[in-house]
């Protein structure tokens, strides 16, 4: 089946200076697609180049099978950039409308009125948009980005600046939207935990490159280092703790006080790590196996750019 | 085409003229360089004129011609040179003309629409300027004595040549303000209006160029064609990309 949008080897070059070295990834019909990276990571620049503001310096880019600077393409998508872009003079109602003349929406009051609805905007919607709040800002971005019924959203950060509950409104917005109007969702963030309770798919971008991409669930799982934590009732002597690192099979990393940390080879259950242990007198309180860790690949990546 | 442009014409006329404030600056400037040019005109070359026991109609109109020909450039003039940089400015900044960019319309037809936008309410008060000038003169200091004066070449060149050549500097203002920065295209227009005005006003007043004839309508028509070519040499500059990348300054 063709993907919704597809992106291809794309290099993008910036006053001299390369910020996408090479990216490729593919969005398919239904998906929520997070694209997510630390702060300059290449995502803004990766959506402008998808929403044909930008020309990939190489590559090849499609959305919807066809080239992005036909209007007939541009008509099929909605969107929200990096800043809103709406009209601060304008009121809600006004705003919409003149997308909706725009986008040759027919019976705009009725879908104005429903697409207001939608974002929980309707006792504004007479407000001029100078006085909204942030949060109230995006709600009208995304309320104007699905106003044609486009078949595919394309979302940078549409949640970044807003405080965490209308994050979270923000959230369940999107995924009624597309639940209900079975829309395909490109969205970028910043924020794992967002994407993490929202997307099925998603590509963890870093200075210009792609890291991870794939299904959510099997990056979880692949990321998944098994770390087993085993709480001891003392700790262990130092010819123990030498004996046990030298079989490498178990992964000892460290005794910390009472506690070991392992990270066993696949084929290790934990059952072997408890019976080894019990084996050798060693008294156990309590074992735990941590969980997957797209997280730290995630903060090791911001970390790292931040130093 | 026109359907497309509407609503962005309509909405850009919003924003340009948003605050009453700066539409009473616009009036009221042109309203004191207009009104002050015909006080100046009426009291010292036309009123001595009318004095004389034969009033020369030549004079006269060429006085008149002056008169509603500067009127209407200065009108016009003035508000591009008020109302370019701040609305632009702003719908650079915060992200308006970014957004217009990934809607259906084309960069061909924001462009358009953009300067008609800017253009259309300037044409409407230099010509209504410019039309209340010759009436009220006429009326005034002339009709008393002779037949009301308009000649057909300074109505031509007034009422339809300088609204094209603004027109297309209202294409070449977009232009630069558009892919450069704003400031550019106030320069522009800056200088476009302190260059041609005096220039022109001063052919017809040292009658260098009569103009009550047409090759004062044809050097109008000129400086239309000249920004034209501008135009047509720098339209590949006018892609998204360079728009995008000059909203940040
Ligand atoms: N016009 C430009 N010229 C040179 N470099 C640029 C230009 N625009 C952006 N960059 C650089 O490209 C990199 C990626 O920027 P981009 O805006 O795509 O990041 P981002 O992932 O959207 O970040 P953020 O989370 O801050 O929005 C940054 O290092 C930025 O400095
Ligand atoms: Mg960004």
């Amino acid at each position: 089946m063709q993907p919704e949008i597809g992106i291809e080897n794309v290099k993008k070059i910036l006053g001299g200076r390369e910020i996408l070295k090479g990216i490729s990834f593919t969005v398919g019909k239904g998906d929520i697609f997070g694209y997510l990276g630390p702060n300059g990571a290449g995502k803004t620049t990766t959506i402008r180049i998808l929403l044909g503001l930008f020309q990939a310096s190489a590559g090849r880019v499609q959305v919807l099978g066809q080239d992005i600077n036909s209007s007939e393409t541009r008509q099929k998508i909605g969107f929200i950039l990096d800043a809103d872009g709406l009209y601060n003079n304008m009121t809600a109602v006004e705003n919409l409308e003149y997308y909706a003349c725009i986008y040759k929406v027919s019976n705009i009051q009725k879908r104005i009125d429903y697409v207001l609805a939608a974002v929980g905007l309707k006792e504004r919607a007479r407000d001029r948009v100078g006085t909204f709040s942030k949060g109230m800002r995006q709600r009208l971005a995304l309320a104007r980005s699905i106003m044609h019924d486009p078949d595919v959203l394309i979302l940078d950060e549409p949640t970044s600046g807003v405080d965490p509950s209308g994050q979270i409104e923000l959230r369940k917005i999107l995924l009624d939207v597309a639940h209900t109007e079975k829309k395909t969702i490109f969205l970028s963030s910043h924020n794992l935990d967002e994407v993490q309770r929202i997307c099925n798919r998603i590509a963890l971008i870093d200075r210009g490159e792609i890291k991870r991409y794939g299904e959510l669930e099997k990056l979880k799982k692949e990321m998944d280092r098994g770390e087993v934590v085993i709480k001891m009732a003392a700790p262990i002597s130092e010819s123990l703790l030498t004996e046990l690192k030298g079989l490498t099979h178990l992964g000892l990393q460290d005794q910390k006080g009472t506690v070991l940390i392992f990270s066993p080879s696949k084929d290790t259950a934990i059952s072997d790590i408890v019976s080894l242990l019990t084996e050798k007198g060693v008294k156990i309180e309590e074992v735990t196996k941590k969980e997957a860790s797209l997280e730290e690949l995630y903060s090791a990546i911001v970390r790292e750019v931040e130093q | 085409m026109m359907r497309n442009l509407t609503p962005t014409i309509t909405a850009s006329i919003r924003n340009n003229y948003r605050s009453k404030g700066a539409v009473i600056v616009l009036l009221s400037i042109a309203l004191m360089m207009v009104g002050g040019l015909a006080l100046v005109f009426c009291l010292l070359l036309i009123a001595p004129e009318m004095k004389k026991e034969l009033p020369d109609r030549n004079n006269l109109e060429l006085y008149l011609g002056v008169l509603v020909y500067a009127t209407c450039f200065i009108g016009i003039g003035i508000n591009l040179n008020v109302f370019t940089y701040m609305p632009l400015t702003r719908e650079k900044t915060r992200g308006n003309v970014e957004s217009l960019l990934v809607t259906p319309l084309s960069l061909k037809e924001i462009w358009l629409a953009k300067s008609l936008a800017l253009f259309l309410p300037g044409m409407v008060v230099g010509e209504v300027f410019a039309l209340i000038t010759l009436i009220v003169v006429n009326l005034i200091c002339i009709v008393p004595r002779l037949d009301f004066i308009i000649t057909p070449w300074v109505a031509i060149s007034s009422f339809l040549i300088v609204p094209v050549v603004y027109f297309f500097s209202s294409l070449l203002v977009y232009l630069i303000g558009l892919t450069t920065k704003t400031t550019t295209a106030n320069v522009y227009n800056i200088l476009f209006l302190n260059i041609f005005a005096p220039l022109m006003i001063s052919l017809a007043a040292h009658r260098i160029l009569d103009i009550q004839s047409w090759p004062f309508t044809a050097a109008n028509l000129a400086i239309a064609i000249a920004v034209g070519l501008i135009i047509f040499l720098f339209r590949s500059r006018l892609n998204k990309e360079k728009i995008v990348l000059s909203c940040k300054e």
